[in-house]
């Protein structure tokens, strides 16, 4: 049981609902001001009864006393007074006098005679009859002029102009539905792109024109992007300066320690060798934040070029089978030769992380498999290892730097959590897609889309 | 005979301590503390060799080397950054003869100079003793074993020995690929290590050198995670 109305899918858009909304106000809008003015149309017409009949009788009297003449003479003068054009017939339906008969005067009078007067005859003609203080009926018939039917006002309006009407209004809706629903969009493009990491994205022209709250949104979000990109700048430049600094006194370490390997007895070297390791590990590490700091603030990095990757991977399986320690452990599939155009060294490390971190999680004796599927204009890498995959809440997570999944991926198995953040970024900066998923039969997939040509345009 | 070290490097206590290093393996070693005050000891003093910082305060390396290969040609081993900031000074021309990456082990320092060293006897021995050797034409490139003289269209070119070496080895195995492992041993008279980027950078010095060929095809190929080629002009 859903709270929420199901709106039709044109409906969800903010533009249809504010189209739609407009319009329909217009057009009711039109149609109460056209039901009132025949409400008010109707009450006029009951008035006018009163009058015509009253003038009626009063014609009547005119006669009885003064004669047809004066008839005449009066007929004419109520026209004139009171636009009302009324003529005079007898008890038997014949005319007492010319004022105002109309030639066809007979096709009314005959049905009045037979008595099967329908509103088809009538023509526009109301008869009123008027019973004499003498005692003689009369019959006083007026032109109708503006009664009729509920529906009539509607046919005699010309349909062009009220479709122009309505065009004009739809015009004039889909102008201020667009003046509202186009900054919000562009608004939503600003902040997508800002949450996709350019945090040099602002709302420029969003807000030099509008004054209203809509320019004061532009304004917000510009101030909000202009505090977040000062503040994550900062955080960057600290862990930089860090681990920068963190450099000078790694190095001169690892003199000291060479030249304390000099004084020590060989039976010490042991522990020489083990510090030594450790402090290969903390540079690498250093490079790594390094690489990635670098990869997340859009740095120029290496050269755009064509490059074959089935040759990148070919290299890259071999390197990462030695450095494994492991023979035919990669399977790995794909076209003879694939020409895209990128930075190269970036998605070759990319797959590197990645590959290393599946030759890691792999059992001894279980195979990773390195697939490229090539489509139309992207280029799919998908590599697998057989481990025992990740809990489905941290498959998103992966990619975020230093995340680590629990005990089963600890330092033991190696890893600074922060080869799969660098290998996002790398593929990010290719214009491309990564992501991770469990197999069905065990292990994670990640899968990288690389766009063919990404970044041909801006290649030199 | 000992040989003389100059070490300029503005960090003061890695360099004590490396030329306390350097000094336990029977080098002589004199220190500066700022490019300015390196490129003044190097052009005055008589040194074996230099290891060359390049990131320094009031002259970094890059400047020091070009303002001493103006007129000496001390071997140098170039200390740079790591990994990919090696890819933007790779842009540069340097005449450095190895290039190593900080932060390093002071071991590979002492070889690096070693091999650097070895290279510059053999080459002075080569001069010597292989006056039969011949003179290597191809197109419109001459190399001359004997004067270790490269000129194009008979105009000489400034190639330093390194450079001479990596030439010499291409031009002997002209259309086949060359992998870098083979280029460090026959050049750099020493193993391929990692990160090591060293012949890249001599190769790209060489190509800004040689120039393309006439019909402004590139000489020098590089074929990506394998090596180099000099490409046969057709």
């Amino acid at each position: 049981m859903s709270s929420v109305i199901k709106w039709p899918l044109v409906f969800r858009s903010l533009y249809w609902k504010f189209f739609f909304f407009f319009w329909l106000t217009l057009i009711t809008a039109i149609v109460s001001v056209a039901t009132l003015s025949e409400i008010i149309v109707k009450k006029q017409d009951q008035d006018r009864y009163h009058t015509v009949v009253n003038l009626g009788i009063q014609a009547v009297n005119i006669y009885e006393l003064q004669g047809p003449r004066a008839l005449t003479a009066h007929l004419r003068h109520i026209d004139q007074e009171f636009d009302v054009k009324g003529f005079m017939l007898d008890a038997k339906y014949r005319p007492i006098s010319r004022a105002n008969l109309p030639i066809n005067w007979l096709q009314f009078t005959l049905p009045l005679t037979q008595n099967r007067l329908s509103q088809r005859n009538l023509r526009g003609f109301q008869p009123y009859r008027i019973s004499s203080s003498s005692g003689r009926t009369y019959t006083f018939v007026a032109h109708r002029d503006n009664s009729g039917a509920y529906p009539a006002w509607f046919k005699h309006l010309p349909m062009l102009q009220v479709m122009t009407a309505l065009a004009i209004v739809a015009l004039l809706t889909a102008f201020v539905t667009w003046r509202i629903t186009n900054p919000l969009r562009k608004l939503k493009q600003a902040t997508d792109s800002f949450a996709r990491g350019n945090l040099n994205t602002r709302l420029p022209d969003l807000v030099g024109c509008r004054k209203d709250e809509i320019g004061e949104v532009g304004f917000a979000f510009n101030r909000m992007a202009e505090r977040i990109s000062l503040l994550v700048s900062n955080q960057q430049r600290l862990f930089r300066d860090i681990s920068h600094e963190l450099r000078t006194p790694l190095a001169r370490q690892q003199i000291a320690l060479e030249l304390l390997a000099r004084k020590l007895p060989d039976t010490e070297h042991q522990s020489i060798h083990r510090i030594n390791r450790e402090i290969s590990r903390m540079n690498e590490l250093i490079d790594q934040v390094l690489t990635l700091l670098r990869l997340e603030q859009n740095e120029q990095g290496p050269a755009i070029e064509a490059y074959d990757l089935s040759q990148v991977l070919m290299q890259l399986t071999q390197d990462a089978q030695f450095e494994a320690q492991s023979k035919d452990q990669v399977d790995l599939q794909q076209p003879v030769q694939l020409t895209l155009i990128g930075q190269q060294e970036l998605v070759s490390r990319a797959v590197e992380n990645i590959l290393r971190n599946a030759l890691r999680y792999t059992p001894a004796d279980g195979r990773v498999y390195l697939q490229v599927e090539e489509h139309k204009d992207q280029v799919v890498i998908r590599i697998e290892d057989e481990g025992e995959g990740v809990p489905e809440d941290s498959v998103k997570r992966l990619f975020e730097p230093f995340y680590r999944v629990e005990a089963s991926r600890n330092q033991q198995s190696g890893g600074y959590g922060i080869g799969m953040a660098i290998a996002e970024q790398a593929i990010r900066a290719q214009g491309g897609s990564i992501q991770a998923s469990n197999r069905a039969v065990g292990g994670l997939c990640v899968e990288i889309c690389l766009p063919k040509a990404g970044l041909a345009g801006m290649a030199s | 005979m000992t040989t003389r070290i100059l070490l300029i490097e503005d960090d003061q206590e890695l360099s004590e301590l490396l030329s306390e290093f350097l000094v336990l393996e029977n080098f002589e070693v004199e220190q500066a503390f700022d490019g300015e005050q390196g490129l003044k000891m190097a052009l005055s003093g008589n040194y074996d060799a230099l290891v060359l910082d390049i990131m320094m305060p009031k002259m970094n390396g890059l400047d020091v080397l070009k303002k001493l290969r103006i007129t000496h040609k001390t071997p140098v081993l170039m200390l740079t950054a790591r990994s990919d900031e090696v890819d933007r000074i790779l842009g540069f021309e340097m005449g450095a003869d190895d290039y190593l990456p900080k932060p390093c082990n002071p071991r590979e320092i002492i070889a690096r100079i070693r091999a650097i060293l070895r290279r510059v006897e053999m080459d002075k021995a080569g001069m010597q003793a292989t006056g039969s050797r011949q003179v290597l034409v191809r197109e419109d490139i001459e190399l001359n074993h004997n004067t270790r003289i490269v000129s194009k269209q008979d105009e000489a070119l400034d190639l330093t020995s390194t450079e001479f070496n990596l030439l010499a080895s291409l031009l002997e195995n002209a259309g086949t690929v060359l992998s870098k492992e083979e280029l460090t041993e026959t050049a750099l008279g020493r193993k391929l290590a990692l990160y090591d980027r060293s012949v890249d950078m001599h190769m790209s010095n060489l190509r800004r050198k040689l120039g393309p060929f006439a019909n402004n095809e590139a000489r020098i190929k590089t074929v990506r995670g394998v090596g180099y080629q000099y490409v046969i002009s057709d």
